[in-house]
């Protein structure tokens, strides 16, 4: 009688067994992953993964180890990520130390590598980052009990050949540039001073000619040379101790000194703009978007225009 | 008896195979990983950027945070790594990875978080 079941408890032993051992496999000892690779990392690690790229490129000043960098995170568009980075982290009251140095990376690669017409003061100057010798870690570094898996990634292959990596295109890049003059820290943090006074309103115009912009209230920021100067911090108030702080330069395809703010009819507005170092301009106060007309004679709400400049 | 004993066997033989297969040929995405898991070539130059942001604006406490992504280590342990890296292994033959000025900026790194005080874990 039991002979007649056949094969079949075997074929359910093997079902079950199978079940077991995805369930061991994917849940409750999963596949240990080590030796990854920047461009495997959660997105919020990734932002601050990006952060500290910024802001060592902010202390070192070298664009070509930051770029470097940067390709390691496997962003499509490098400059898009960082504008966008820049602007949740407005959004999220990041330091502005932060803000500021994402804009500034962006900036920088948004013109190719040069460097905005930002004051800049002595920054601590870029030297080699890592050797194209460096050598991928061992397996025994990273036994655990559990299994686990290197995960061999574009870098790895880059740097085991003969081309160079990024980071080692960066090195003779550097070194081309600055074969010699390295300069000693001196271990106390390198101040980004602002050479010139405080931005004082320069000009303040209406704009009744673009229906697109209506309610909106656009700054610009201008050096004593009349160039655009991006990274510069916007503060508008109004009433009932409301208060939004922006930057210039988030959107360089307009300028790269402009920033813009949504007003609302009727309000009155306090602008204040506050240079890298901190100083602060007068504040103009009173400000509400202007009651403009159509050629047909009905009236919409127009923008205001603020030019700030940098005296010399 | 030979019953129960094929029935084990095969069990075992299905549970080797679907390790096989959720290990090897379909293991979980190892995409949204932390920087812990860095290789370590990576973790040591993301050491550096820390040092370097430390350099220049001396927030320890920032920097701090910051080794606290590569693991559960000191962070005295973490930039030792790093340094340890940096450095090479001399036994292998392997050189100095990075330049001595960047070497310098880990090593104030690792000086200041050295001077931390320990914190005892909880009983």
């Amino acid at each position: 009688m039991r002979d007649d079941r056949g094969p079949w408890y075997l074929f359910t032993a093997l079902i079950l067994g199978f079940s077991l051992g995805l369930l061991l496999g994917w849940i409750v000892i999963p596949v240990r992953y080590v030796n990854t690779v920047p461009s495997k990392l959660r997105a919020d690690m990734k932002d601050r993964y990006r952060a500290l790229i910024a802001e060592a490129y902010m202390a070192d000043g070298s664009i070509e180890r930051a770029t470097a960098r940067l390709d390691l995170l496997g962003d499509p568009d490098k400059v898009a990520a960082l504008a966008l980075q820049a602007q949740r982290a407005i959004a999220e009251n990041r330091p502005k130390s932060e803000v500021q140095a994402l804009t500034r990376l962006m900036l920088t690669l948004s013109q190719g590598g040069t460097p905005p017409p930002l004051p800049t003061a002595t920054s601590l100057q870029a030297s080699p980052p890592i050797s194209p010798s460096a050598t991928i870690p061992s397996a025994t570094d990273t036994l655990t009990p559990t299994p686990v898996v290197l995960i061999s990634d574009t870098p790895v292959v880059v740097k085991r050949s003969s081309s160079p990596s990024p980071l080692s295109t960066a090195i003779s890049t550097t070194q081309a540039l600055t074969p010699t003059a390295t300069l000693i820290p001196t271990g106390t943090p390198t101040p980004m001073p602002t050479p010139g006074a405080p931005f004082v309103l320069f000009e303040q115009k209406p704009i009744c000619d673009d229906p697109q912009t209506t309610l909106m209230l656009q700054v610009e920021t201008l050096d004593a040379a009349r160039n655009p100067v991006p990274g510069v911090e916007v503060i508008v108030q109004w009433p009932e101790n409301n208060e939004e702080r922006f930057f210039t330069g988030l959107k360089p395809e307009i300028s790269l000194g402009y920033a813009d703010f949504a007003m609302s009819p009727g309000i009155l507005y306090r602008v204040r703009v506050r240079d890298r170092v901190g100083d602060e301009g007068a504040a103009v106060a009173d400000l509400s978007a202007p009651k403009c007309k159509t050629r047909a004679g009905e009236p919409f709400w127009g923008a205001l225009k603020l030019t700030f400049v940098q005296p010399p | 008896m030979g019953r129960w004993l094929r029935f084990l066997f095969v069990l075992a033989f299905g549970i080797a195979a679907g390790l096989y297969y959720s290990w090897q040929i379909n293991p979980r995405e190892y995409v949204d990983t932390s920087p812990d898991t860095l290789r370590q070539d990576y973790q040591a130059d993301y050491v550096l950027m820390v040092a370097e942001v430390y350099q220049a604006d001396g927030d320890l406490d920032q920097a701090v945070r910051r080794l606290a992504l590569l693991g559960d280590d000191s962070p005295a342990e973490i930039v030792r790594r790093a340094i340890a890296y940096a450095l090479g292994d001399p036994n292998s033959g392997a050189g100095q990875r990075y330049a001595p000025i960047d070497v310098g900026y880990m090593q104030a790194l690792a000086d200041a978080v050295s001077a931390l005080p320990t914190v005892e874990a909880a009983p």
